[in-house]
């Protein structure tokens, strides 16, 4: 299963119809990974989970709405007993399957048992080389381990991906992170910036400053280059972004410019009790959509408020620079799931590489600056305030 | 089928990119904001590193896509 096939790709169709194209399905909340930035608080497994035929109802009606993609997610998605019945019953409805994963303790015999019920990739989450990603990922050995779950996926035949997340201590080490998963064989690079949500907003340290766009993002395009020589391609998540000078490069005509941010539109997010929510990053108290226990999907789906927000795509929600911004009306403020966490609110992003570049052109930059702690429940966001600043004089942009 | 109706969005409004500075516009810009030149004329870079190629492809596939796409009554 390629990830730049024209199956992936959002059509007008899709768009218009609110064609739930791809779903992210936390399996269950328990992990064995304690990780520093984990905005679901993963650890132990939530108290009502869906049962497995409880699953199986739910990717049968996915298949109804026309999902073409789900990609498992916890936590772990393998702690569940079920996890292959799951896969299977999903590759059975001729949905694509793909498993995100830490890859501790992922052993090779249960990886190729996922092939042999129909996984076609895996993607695993790497932060840094391996002292740093050991740090994050609270667990000492992990960042071995998913080396070696790579290499294994590798040889099994699964489409193989890297996760990172970018945050500060990253950063650096971007460089030397790219040469070790091109040794690894993977053959996608996901990158997404680390989002202040549950634990990340206990460990704020570890956020990206938003005018720190500004180094990170030619350092990205570098690499972007160079991966298109060694067969590694990068792909930006939903919060990195938007239409800066290399937006073309990774979202140029092949592949589409941004369309704004597709929860609730072409996105549907699970979590392991049913709730549904357009993103499955979003704060459950604000965007949880109701539970697909209770009510049959395309209920939600087409009739609950929490869902409908990106659909009208009206440019009422946006504030701050954004209200303002050239892109308005295409990007809409970029990640809501980013806005939500750091504001409470969605619709103005300072994690914008336009923006960064503007506002230096008038000698200031933004950072943010933590004024209210999150609670201890998955998803919990805190509160952050937006400080704009002189550029020091010794900072080149 | 469901037999619930298809929920509706609005499509995003269309980006090209400005042929001098390869940087996004809204469709029918003539002076690009970010470069100030002519946004539609082909510049050196935008024909050498394939992008012209590129666009006329998305072209063809956003007429096919509009072709298939419901209109507004439907």
């Amino acid at each position: 299963m390629d990830q730049d096939t024209t199956r992936r790709r959002l059509s007008l169709r899709d768009q218009l119809d609110c064609v739930p194209v791809f779903v992210v399905w936390e399996l269950t909340l328990g992990c064995n990974l304690k990780c520093l930035h984990c905005g679901s608080r993963a650890g132990h497994r939530r108290a009502d989970e869906l049962n497995t035929q409880e699953c199986i109802d739910v990717v049968r009606q996915l298949a109804e709405l026309g999902t073409r993609e789900i990609s498992l997610i916890g936590g772990e998605a393998f702690i569940r007993k079920d996890w292959l019945t799951i896969i299977r019953a999903i590759r059975d409805h001729g949905i694509d399957c793909m498993m995100q994963t830490g890859g501790y303790k992922l052993s090779a015999t249960m990886i190729e048992a996922g092939v042999d019920a129909g996984l076609q990739g895996i993607g695993v989450s790497i932060d840094g080389l391996e002292a740093l990603h050991d740090r994050l990922r609270g667990v000492r050995g992990s960042y071995a381990e998913a080396m070696r779950v790579l290499d294994t996926a590798q040889r099994l035949g699964l489409v193989t991906s890297v996760n990172t997340q970018i945050g500060a201590q990253i950063m650096p080490q971007l460089p030397g992170l790219f040469d070790a998963i091109v040794d690894a064989g993977a053959r996608y690079w996901h990158i997404a910036l680390t989002v202040p949500m549950g634990n990340a907003v206990d460990n704020d340290d570890l956020l990206l400053q938003p005018y720190q766009l500004g180094e990170l993002m030619p350092l990205l395009a570098d690499l972007y280059r160079k991966g298109g020589e060694q067969d590694l391609m990068l792909i930006p998540s939903n919060n990195l972004g938007y239409f800066g000078p290399y937006d073309a490069l990774w979202r140029g005509p092949q592949r589409g410019n941004y369309p704004g941010c597709p929860a609730g539109q072409n996105v549907i997010g699970l979590e392991a009790d049913g709730t549904i929510k357009g993103c499955p990053s979003l704060a459950t108290e604000r965007y949880g959509g109701g539970s697909v226990r209770d009510t049959p999907v395309a209920t939600l789906w087409a009739e609950h408020p929490a869902l409908q927000f990106n659909r009208e795509r009206g440019n009422d929600g946006l504030w701050g620079y954004c209200g303002d911004c050239y892109y308005a009306e295409v990007c809409r403020g970029g990640c809501t799931w980013m806005t939500d966490s750091l504001f409470g609110r969605r619709g103005n992003n300072p994690y914008c590489h336009y923006r960064v570049l503007k506002l230096a052109e008038r000698g200031v930059r933004e950072r943010v600056a933590k004024v209210e702690d999150a609670a201890t429940h998955s998803f919990a966001t805190g509160r952050f305030s937006l400080i704009e600043e002189p550029i020091p004089q010794e900072v080149v942009p | 089928m469901t037999g619930i109706p298809t929920p509706k969005a609005v499509g995003a409004p269309r980006l090209v990119l400005c042929r001098q500075c390869i940087q996004y516009v809204y469709e029918g810009t003539e002076s690009c904001p970010h470069c100030g030149r002519d946004a539609r004329e082909a510049g050196e870079r935008y024909r050498e590193e394939g992008y012209e190629v590129a666009e006329a492809i998305q072209q063809i596939e956003w007429a096919i896509e509009q072709r298939k796409a419901p209109g507004p009554s439907d």
